[in-house]
């Protein structure tokens, strides 16, 4: 009884901070300075909600939590293309997320090696990038070294394994939106021309929404994945 | 005599190599000549005997259709469409000799106007190299050059 209160209580509370975090990114958008280069860039802070989540949660939990989220702040802010993305995006990345989570140095080194490979595709298509493209290359190439250092990270300490789960968990969920938008837009073209460029970018947010839920995670005392996995 | 036959002949013969090979390279010898001479050859795409530097592919939720960047003048062409969620959505699109941009448009985020000029010279730099796209009203535009749209005809009529 007490941990089924327990349990609806962590899923309220969860879904609510998944709203507000959603409503958050769209009216203070962090990137808008991006917007014009790289459109539909966003911070992700109600993925962040998901990664926790994963942590907190068994499998059940974390699917209804993503649809939840979805749907309500899709009902809320957004319209019914929108749910499409988001949905799309969240099955993916959560679906990545509970694999990776037990695997958090696989997850780290896999992103490592599509960052690299995108930035491979990305200058094998315009070998002298100049503006916006050379940010970019250079930028993907940081956030392939920033999973590499992951990996490494997670190998000597095992309670960085968030980061893993956070880097797979963004990009996957780019990867799943820009399926959608290629479906949905019938511009087989953004896989090409679109995809790389957001694989390197999830790595980048991914990186950062890691470190802070690991602040977070040492916080609330839940790094122990043993003693909440049973309540 | 003969002598002089066979000089006579090697010489027209010549002569007529060199002809030939004048002739045959002149297309090839500059840029500006082929690009006028291309469109005879291989009709061209749209109405007109002459093709625009550039086409834009407009793609909407239900439909598609190209236009062709004017030759002199700017030109706005609003395109209205009914989502298929039953929304209204207008995006109104322009045309420069150089380029294409978002001018205005009905969606929340506005990013397909931020996105800004897609022109022929600015293609490689950006991000989303020939595209703009609108994703709440699933508006697309590609701006491709003649040459471009000629190898996608061909390789549809292949498949």
């Amino acid at each position: 009884m007490n941990s089924t209160a327990r349990k609806v209580a962590r899923f309220g509370m969860l879904t609510a901070l998944a709203l507000v975090l959603g409503w958050l990114d769209r009216a203070i958008p962090v990137t808008w300075f991006l917007s014009g280069a790289v459109p539909g860039i966003k911070l992700g802070l109600a993925n962040t909600v998901l990664l926790y989540a994963v942590y907190l949660m068994d499998w059940r939990g974390c699917v209804l939590l993503m649809l939840a989220k979805v749907f309500l702040s899709g009902f809320m802010f957004g319209s019914m293309s929108a749910i499409i993305y988001s949905l799309s995006g969240g099955v993916l990345s959560l679906a990545v997320m509970l694999l990776v989570r037990y695997r958090p140095r696989l997850g780290a080194l896999l992103i490592a090696l599509m960052a690299a490979a995108s930035d491979g595709m990305i200058l094998m298509r315009n070998p002298h990038p100049r503006g916006q493209m050379l940010w970019c290359v250079v930028l993907i190439a940081l956030a392939c070294l920033a999973a590499f250092a992951a990996f490494v990270i997670i190998g000597r300490k095992p309670e960085y394994g968030v980061l893993g789960t956070s880097l797979a968990g963004a990009v996957a969920h780019n990867i799943g939106q820009i399926l959608a938008a290629s479906f949905m837009l019938r511009t087989p073209q953004l896989l090409y021309t679109y995809l790389p460029v957001l694989v390197g970018i999830g790595a980048v947010v991914g990186c950062l929404t890691g470190i802070v839920a690991q602040r977070v995670f040492r916080a609330l005392r839940v790094v122990n994945f043993q003693k909440t996995g049973e309540t | 005599m003969k002598q002089w036959l066979n000089r006579a002949l090697l010489c027209l013969l010549a002569g007529l190599m060199l002809l030939a090979a004048v002739a045959g390279a002149e297309p090839e010898a500059g840029v500006d000549a082929r690009e006028t001479a291309q469109p005879e050859a291989t009709q061209a795409p749209e109405d007109g005997p002459k093709p625009a530097r550039g086409y834009v592919l407009v793609t909407t939720a239900t439909q598609s259709g190209w236009l062709p960047l004017p030759e002199a003048g700017e030109v706005s062409y609003p395109i209205r469409q009914i989502l298929p969620d039953g929304s209204e959505a207008e995006n109104v699109i322009h045309l420069t000799p150089d380029g294409v941009y978002m001018e205005d448009s009905t969606c929340a985020n506005h990013d397909c106007i931020q996105q800004g000029i897609v022109t022929l010279e600015n293609r490689d730099e950006r991000i989303l190299s020939n595209m703009i796209i609108c994703l709440p009203n699933q508006v697309t535009l590609q701006l491709f050059t003649p040459e471009e749209l000629l190898e996608m005809a061909k390789g549809e009529k292949g498949q």
